[in-house]
């Protein structure tokens, strides 16, 4: 059934005119120099670790809930031999929002009231990093072992910003947006779905340039830095598709 | 059989005969209005209180220089009485003369003149849309000899008044936020699945929603709507028609969309019958200067809405705009009332307006309270969270001083440029965010705040010329670059061909 979708997937991409009528030769691969990932994963800022005390501020408002961080990664490849090394730059979206509580505090202490309002109180991460990469691709190309494990360290910007009814939150003028800088580590294992569809993946490659098409999953540790800034890093995992180019 | 008789005489008795009539829309380019539902959409959407520019084009054949031909243009039923031939009272004379709920002003343009054939146009105002009668025929009647005798001399052009009255929304309901409230709710009608998005099963197209609300206390009216409304004009008609109509109501209009008071009228339609006090609303105090605006308490039940904390009160806001708190919206979801005062306690309505600006009953919504709200980076910075978002200009640094004329400029850049679209907010977002960095280190290297200066000269500069200079001027400007490359490369390019 898997295999089917996938074949399905994999004409649905090809041009119509192009179906059923390619010849691909043996040996040819089309030139291979980048990598595009979409991938997605929970996210949960670590804001409530700038405090002290048990009391939260994220959690209090969103719950413990977690939020849909979406991300797309482009790689540049710059040394292929024992592996794959290259350097990625990363673009993403977080948002979360929740109906704000209402403030019963004299303005200078956290509110006790667990009345929802009407406000929306939102945060919106938009992060960016540049990786540099390692992808541990021998044994596929040697011994055609699907799976690819592989490593990212690299640093991180992320813009935020906060808001209440669709206005930037603002406490004595200081209002809250910004950007935080960190570094971060990804490893994982991606999933070469050429196996299941060689001949349609070859297709791919003839047709489109796209050498290779994987499923991956990688844990991810994003850490902010810096005293006075808020700390939107978390540990969590993504998962997604790859496209190999 | 008289009036058929009648009917048929033009032909015989005069000269010239009307070949041809038709109704034109003239706001923005002239638009025909041939069809029964395009003259009912134009004449509905037309209002006492704008003029609606419309022409009238009528083409004649025959003499018409014969010097006591005259026409008139009357609106009604049946207008012509069989025993004088005269127009009857009850008929609305748009041309030539003015009347309540008639053409504001009237005016023949002669804008064709061919052979036999005169064809004239006449530029009229709007109409009332009359909430006593349904239909109207709109016909053309000459007087050939000048002796009061009046026969029809065209076929009856009709439309019909819309007076049917929207439902209510359903189940609305509110929320109170920080100076805000939220009403939610759901559409009158349900939408067919013709692929007509705005038609509704009831037949009523283009829905739109507004709230009105008052402070809760009845002591303020309350409302400065961006538009209310269906297009409702700015500027009432210069010269308002104070004549009497056939009806024998005078002309005092109403500010649009709210139909116009009438004396004993029951309330059955939402319409203010005066001043009353005997609703559980209208005994809270009077509105506005000491006239009450409300209605008597007849508007339907709340349709499924949850009327706030108590609230009995089944009375209705007179249909009047300073009640108006919100932009009219075209979908069915939620409305947001926003700049209202936190603890200050307030009533909400609702209303339905259809294409043909018939507004329906108001529907008591309820009451509710604005009251603060602890956001996030509130909740964040009380239990102790040190993060700051930056500001310091790279360009402040550089230049020494934040009045510098260089950083003006580049601030008035950030303020009309930039932050007015969501990618220029971007920017100053990334921005403040990574200068402060870059601004400190700055203050602490002489010669890297030297060259940083120069390499802000070029960006002051395309910020100024970008601020300070026209649409005209920026053409001219790319026009001579473009021509200033295209004429060094063309004489590369010959230089090239040379030496080869």
């Amino acid at each position: 059934m898997r295999r089917g979708g996938f074949a399905l997937l994999l004409v649905l991409l090809l041009p119509s005119s192009a179906r059923g009528q390619v010849t691909v030769e043996e040996d040819y691969t089309s030139p291979q120099h980048f990598l595009f990932e979409i991938k997605f994963g929970p996210y949960s800022p670590n804001i409530d670790s700038d405090l002290s005390g048990s009391d939260t501020a994220f959690g209090h408002i969103f719950g413990s809930g977690t939020g849909l961080m979406v991300k797309g990664e482009l790689d540049v490849e710059i040394w292929r031999g024992f592996g794959t090394l290259g350097v990625g730059g990363v673009f993403g979206y977080y948002g979360k929002s929740a109906a704000a509580f209402q403030d019963n505090s004299a303005g200078t202490t956290p509110s006790t009231s667990t009345t929802r309002t009407g406000s929306d109180t939102s945060l919106t991460l938009l992060p960016m990093s540049l990786l540099a990469l390692y992808r541990f691709d021998w044994l596929m190309q040697r011994y055609s072992i699907p799976v690819v494990p592989f490593v990212k360290f690299g640093v991180n910007y992320t813009i935020w910003w906060i808001n209440i009814d669709g206005n930037t939150a603002s406490v004595n003028g200081d209002d809250a947006k910004g950007g935080t800088f960190g570094w971060q580590f990804n490893g994982g294992a991606a999933l070469l779905l050429d196996v299941l569809e060689p001949s349609a993946a070859k297709t791919l490659d003839v047709e489109l340039g796209i050498n290779h098409t994987y499923l991956f999953f990688e844990f991810v540790h994003v850490s902010s830095m810096g005293d006075t800034k808020l700390n939107v890093g978390d540990t969590t995992w993504n998962g997604g598709i790859a496209f190999e180019f | 059989m008289p009036v058929l008789l009648l009917l048929g005489l033009p032909c015989a008795v005069h000269a010239q005969q009307i070949q041809r009539w038709r109704l034109y829309r003239t706001d923005g380019s002239p638009v025909l209005l041939d069809t029964q539902k395009e003259r009912d959409e134009f004449f509905n959407q037309g209002n006492c209180e704008c003029e609606i520019p419309m022409a009238l084009e009528v083409t004649l054949t025959g003499d018409y220089q014969t010097p006591n031909y005259k026409f008139q243009i009357v609106a009604g039923q049946a207008c012509l009485n069989t025993t004088d031939s005269t127009i009857k009272s009850s008929c609305t004379v748009l041309f030539p003369e003015i009347r309540y709920n008639a053409w504001k002003k009237a005016t023949w343009t002669i804008t064709e003149v061919d052979g036999a054939k005169l064809t004239a146009k006449v530029l009229m105002g709007g109409i009332c849309s009359s909430q006593d009668r349904t239909s109207f025929d709109i016909a053309l009647y000459a007087e050939p000899a000048g002796d009061a005798v009046w026969v029809q001399d065209a076929t009856k052009l009709g439309y019909t008044v819309d007076t049917v009255v929207p439902a209510q929304v359903k189940n609305a309901s509110l929320k109170a936020g920080e100076g805000q409230v939220t009403i939610s709710f759901d559409a009158p009608y349900s939408t067919t699945s013709s692929g007509d998005a705005g038609t509704t099963t009831s037949g009523e197209t283009d829905i739109k929603y507004q709230v009105l609300c008052e402070k809760a206390d009845g002591t303020t009216a309350f409302g400065s709507p961006a538009s209310a409304g269906y297009d409702i004009c700015t500027t009432e008609s210069s010269t308002p028609d104070a004549s009497t109509a056939a009806d024998g109501s005078t002309g005092t209009a109403a500010p649009w969309p709210w139909p116009k008071p009438r004396a004993g009228d029951g309330g059955s339609d939402g319409i203010v019958d005066g001043p009353v006090s005997d609703g559980p609303v209208a005994d809270t105090g009077a509105v506005d200067a000491g006239v009450s605006d409300r209605a008597v308490a007849d508007s339907t039940p709340v349709d499924g809405g949850t009327p706030d904390s108590g609230t009995s009160t089944s009375g209705a806001l007179s249909l009047n705009p300073k009640f108006v708190c919100s932009d009219t919206q075209d979908s069915a979801s939620s409305i947001v009332v926003s700049s209202l005062t936190n603890d200050e306690r307030y009533r909400f309505y609702m209303v339905t307006i259809d294409k043909a600006r018939n507004p329906s009953t108001p529907l008591l919504v309820g009451e509710d309270t604005p009251v603060l709200a602890e956001d996030l980076w509130e909740r964040y910075k009380r239990l102790g969270g040190t993060a700051e978002s930056g500001y310091c200009f790279v360009a402040t640094a550089v230049h020494g001083s934040y009045d510098h004329p260089h950083v003006r400029v580049l601030r008035e850049f950030r303020d009309q440029v930039l932050l007015p679209t969501r990618e220029g907010r971007l920017f100053v977002d990334l921005y403040y965010a990574t200068s402060p960095r870059v601004a400190s280190w700055l203050t602490h290297h002489e010669a890297a705040r030297h060259l940083a200066r120069a390499a802000l000269w070029p960006v002051t500069l395309a910020a100024a010329a970008h601020i300070y200079t026209t649409t005209w001027h920026k053409a001219l400007f790319l026009g001579s670059l473009l021509l200033g490359v295209g004429f060094i490369l063309r004489r590369r390019q010959k230089s090239a061909r040379r030496r080869s």
